[in-house]
C-alpha cells in the first residue's frame, strides 16, 4: 500500500458557536483525484484549508507528505499547487508580474507550460501586461489556474476552480487537467458544484455533510445498481 | 406609517457601518440634553444654553438625513427603479419629509436663536438641496472648501448685506419667494438623485458603489497614481522592487512584504521625506534671512512635524490595509520560498520593523538637517529630536497580531492617528514655546527607550505565536 499524500485524523475546526468540521478523517493515496462535494457552507473551503494549514484545526491533525500540514518543509511546499475559491488575488500586479513573483518562490518552475497555457488560455499579450483588477472574472480564475500548475505539482487542490468560467474555459482546463496533470499521477482534491465536471475527471468523490465526510468511494461503484445519476446521489447524502 | 415605508427607513438600521457612529452620537446628544432638562428642572436654567443644545439636535437630525439618503441611492438600483412597484416613489418622498423635517428644526433654531425663522428655513432649505445635488455629483463636494477659502479673501460683509437687503423687502415675503425657487431647484435634484434605470444610471450606480467600496476599505485603493494613465510614473519606484524582489534568492522579508499589499512599499513616503525636506529647507532660510527668529522657529516646527507625519501615514495605512490580503498571504505561506513556520513572524516583524524604522530615521534626519541649514550649523534643537520620538511608538501598530485582527480594514485609523499626532505636536510646540528651559531633548530619548522596550515584549510575545499570517484566519 502507498504511503497517503494526506492523512487527516479527527479534524475538528469551529468558528465561534459554529461547528464547521467535527472529526474529520481522510486519506487519500497519490494519484487519486477526488471530488470533494457538499452543500454550500458545508466546510470545503475550511476543509480545504486546514488540510493545507492555511488554517489551525481546534482539534486533530492534518499531513500531506506525510509532514504537519502547519510545518511542511520546502520540498514538500514545492510539490503542492492550490487554487482558492477567491481568485481576485494580488489586483495591483499584473499577469506577468504576478509568475514571475512565484516564479522566484518556487524552485521548480515550468516556464514553457505557463508560455503556452498564458497562450491558449487568452492570457497572452495586452491581458499580459492589464493589471489583475481589470481582467474579467474568469480572466482572473485562469490566472489562478496557471499559477497552480506552473511548478508542475505532485497534489494538486482545487477549490471551486471553474465557478467563474464559461463553458469553453471549463472545457479547456478540464482538457489540461486531464490530459496533463491526472496523466502524470498527480494527486487532484477538486472541489465543486458543478457534477457534470466532476464526473468527467474525477474517479473518486466523498460527500461532506454535517461536518463530516459521509460518504466516499469510487464514484463507478457509488452509482452502480443504484441507477442514479450523480445529482440524484448528491442529494439524497446531502439533504 | 405603513409597513413599507418602515422597511425602507429601517434599511439605514442594518447598515451598521455606516450608523454605528450616528447612534453613539444620537445617544451622546440625547444624554446631553436629559442633562440639560434635569439642570433646567431644579434651577430653572439650562447648564449649557439653549443654543448649543438646538444645534446638536438640528445638526444630528440632518445627519441621519444624509445617512438616510445615501443609503436610499443605495436601495434605488437601476433593477429596483424599474421593477419594484413604488419603490423610488417612496424612496424620493420620504428623502423630502425627512429633509423637510431637518429644515423645519433648523427654522425653529433661527427663530429660538435670532429670531428670524424664514431665513432658518431657508439655510435649512439651501443646505438640503445641496446635500441632494451634492450626493449626485461628487465634484460639487469640494464647494464648501472653495467658499470657507474664498470668504477669506472677502473684505466686506455679504451676510450683513444680504441680510439688510432681505429685511428691507421683508423677511416673509423672501422666505415665499425662496422657498418657491429651492422647491423648483430641489424636484430636479430629486430626479437627479433617484433615476429610473437606464444606462446612465447604470453607469452611474456602478461608479456610486465603486466610491462606497473604497470608502469603507472593501477595495483596494491603495495603487500608487490609483490607476490613472497619466499618474502611472508613480508606480515606477514599485515595479522596480518587485522586479528587485521577483529573484531566486532574493530577501525573505522583502519578498513576503509583497503580500501585504502596495502600502508595504515605503517609496512613497521616502519621496514624500525627500521633496517637503528641501522645500521646508528653502523656505526656512527664507524665513530665516527675514530676520524674524521666532516667526522662523515656529514655522520650521510645525514644517518638522509635517514631514515626520510621513511615517504615521505610512503605519496607520499599513496597519489598515494588510488585514485585506489574507488570501495572498495564504499563496505566498505555501511557497518553498516562504520561511518555515517557526520563523515566519520574525521574518515578518524583522522586515516591517526594518522598513518602518529605516523610513523613521530617514525622515528623523531630514528634521535634523532642516534645523542645520536654517540655523546655519550642526545643532540639534530638543523640540526636534521631540517631535521625532513622539511619532516612533506609532510603529507600534505594526507589531499586531495579523491573524486574529478583523476582517475589514479600519478605514479611521490613519484618521485617528494624524489627528493625534497633530494634537500632541502642537502641545509639544506649545510647551516648548511657553517653558524653554524643559529638556525636551531627555523627554525624546525617554520615549525612544520605552518604545525600545515595549518593541522588545512585543517581540517576545508575537514570535511566540503561530504564523501572524495569513491575516483575518482566526475572525472569520
Amino acid at each position: 500500500m502507498k504511503a497517503s499524500v494526506v492523512e487527516i485524523n479527527n479534524l475538528h475546526k469551529s468558528f465561534g458557536s459554529q461547528q464547521v468540521l467535527q472529526g474529520i478523517n481522510w486519506n487519500i493515496e497519490p494519484g487519486k483525484v477526488i471530488g470533494l462535494l457538499g452543500r454550500n457552507g458545508a466546510g470545503k473551503s475550511t476543509l480545504l484549508e486546514c488540510l493545507l494549514g492555511l488554517r489551525e484545526a481546534d482539534a486533530g491533525s492534518s499531513k500531506l507528505f506525510g509532514q504537519p500540514a502547519g510545518a511542511l518543509d520546502e520540498a514538500a511546499r514545492a510539490n503542492i499547487g492550490y487554487v482558492p475559491q477567491k481568485s481576485e488575488l494580488f489586483e495591483w500586479l499584473t499577469p506577468v508580474q504576478l509568475l514571475d513573483y512565484f516564479k522566484a518562490l518556487y524552485p521548480r518552475w515550468n516556464q514553457a507550460k505557463v508560455d503556452g497555457l498564458l497562450q491558449r488560455w487568452g492570457l497572452d499579450g495586452e491581458a499580459a501586461k492589464k493589471q489583475i483588477s481589470k481582467l474579467s472574472g474568469g480572466e482572473k480564475q485562469r490566472l489562478s489556474l496557471i499559477r497552480a500548475l506552473a511548478h508542475d505539482p505532485k497534489l494538486l487542490v482545487l477549490d471551486e476552480p471553474v465557478a467563474s468560467l464559461d463553458p469553453v474555459g471549463r472545457r479547456d482546463f478540464l482538457q489540461e487537467l486531464i490530459n496533463d496533470v491526472i496523466e502524470r499521477d498527480t494527486t487532484v482534491i477538486f472541489s465543486t458544484h458543478i457534477l457534470s465536471d466532476l464526473e468527467r475527471v474525477a474517479l473518486d468523490v466523498a460527500f461532506l455533510q454535517g461536518g463530516k465526510i459521509v460518504l466516499q468511494g469510487a464514484l463507478d461503484e457509488l452509482l452502480e445498481g443504484k441507477n442514479l445519476s450523480l445529482e440524484d446521489l448528491f442529494v439524497e447524502v446531502t439533504k | 406609517m405603513n409597513a413599507a415605508n418602515r422597511q425602507l427607513l429601517l434599511q439605514v438600521m442594518y447598515d451598521g457601518a455606516s450608523c454605528g457612529l450616528l447612534v453613539r452620537l444620537t445617544w451622546v446628544v440625547g444624554a446631553f440634553a436629559l442633562i440639560q432638562f434635569v439642570v433646567n428642572y431644579h434651577f430653572g436654567k439650562l447648564a449649557l444654553g439653549e443654543t448649543l443644545l438646538l444645534c446638536l439636535v438640528c445638526g444630528t437630525a440632518f445627519l441621519w438625513c444624509g445617512a438616510f439618503l445615501k443609503n436610499a441611492v443605495q436601495q434605488n438600483t437601476p433593477a429596483n427603479a424599474v421593477l419594484v412597484p413604488g419603490l423610488r416613489r417612496r424612496l424620493m418622498r420620504l428623502t423630502v419629509e425627512l429633509y423637510v423635517g431637518a429644515t423645519v428644526l433648523a427654522a425653529v433654531l433661527s427663530w429660538l436663536l435670532a429670531g428670524r425663522p424664514g431665513y432658518g428655513l431657508l439655510l435649512g432649505a439651501l443646505f438640503s438641496i445641496y446635500v441632494l445635488y451634492a450626493q449626485r455629483y461628487n465634484w460639487l463636494n469640494a464647494l464648501p472648501s472653495m467658499v470657507l477659502i474664498g470668504s477669506g479673501f472677502v473684505a466686506q460683509h455679504p451676510v450683513d448685506d444680504l441680510l439688510a437687503a432681505g429685511d428691507a423687502i421683508g423677511e416673509p415675503l423672501v422666505t415665499l419667494i425662496g422657498t418657491v425657487l429651492l422647491v423648483s431647484l430641489g424636484r430636479p435634484a430629486l430626479r437627479a438623485l433617484f433615476p429610473q434605470g437606464g444606462d446612465r444610471h447604470w453607469d452611474w450606480y456602478l461608479r456610486f458603489t465603486r466610491q462606497q467600496a473604497i470608502a469603507s476599505g472593501r477595495v483596494l485603493n491603495a495603487e500608487p497614481g490609483h490607476g490613472i494613465r497619466w499618474l502611472a510614473w508613480l508606480r515606477a519606484p514599485y515595479n522596480a522592487a518587485l522586479r528587485a524582489d521577483s529573484r531566486r534568492g532574493a530577501n525573505q522579508g522583502r519578498q513576503l512584504l509583497h503580500t501585504l499589499g502596495t502600502p508595504a512599499h515605503d517609496g512613497g513616503a521616502a519621496i514624500y521625506a525627500v521633496v517637503s525636506a528641501v522645500i521646508m529647507a528653502l523656505v526656512g532660510r527664507h524665513l530665516a534671512a527675514k530676520g524674524d527668529p521666532v516667526l522662523t522657529m515656529v514655522t520650521s516646527t510645525m514644517m518638522q512635524s509635517m514631514l515626520m507625519m510621513g511615517v504615521v501615514v505610512y503605519v496607520s495605512t499599513l496597519a489598515a490595509h494588510a488585514v485585506r490580503f489574507g488570501g495572498e498571504q495564504g499563496l505566498y505561506r505555501l511557497a518553498p520560498a516562504a520561511p518555515a513556520s517557526a520563523q515566519f513572524n520574525q521574518v515578518l516583524l524583522g522586515a516591517l520593523l526594518f522598513r518602518s524604522l529605516r523610513l523613521w530615521l530617514a525622515c528623523t534626519v531630514a528634521v535634523m538637517g532642516v534645523d542645520a541649514i536654517i540655523l546655519g550649523q550642526l545643532q540639534v534643537r530638543g523640540i526636534t529630536f521631540a517631535l521625532a520620538a513622539l511619532v516612533l511608538p506609532f510603529i507600534l501598530l505594526l507589531m499586531r497580531d495579523y491573524a486574529a485582527a478583523p476582517p475589514r480594514p479600519n478605514v479611521l485609523l490613519g484618521i485617528v492617528m494624524t489627528t493625534l499626532v497633530v494634537v500632541a505636536d502642537i502641545a509639544l510646540a506649545m510647551v516648548d514655546q511657553l517653558h524653554p528651559g524643559l529638556p525636551m531633548f531627555w523627554f525624546g530619548a525617554g520615549l525612544v527607550l520605552v518604545t525600545a522596550l515595549i518593541m522588545r515584549l512585543r517581540w517576545q510575545q508575537l514570535t511566540a505565536l503561530p504564523p501572524l499570517l495569513p491575516a483575518c484566519r482566526v475572525a472569520v
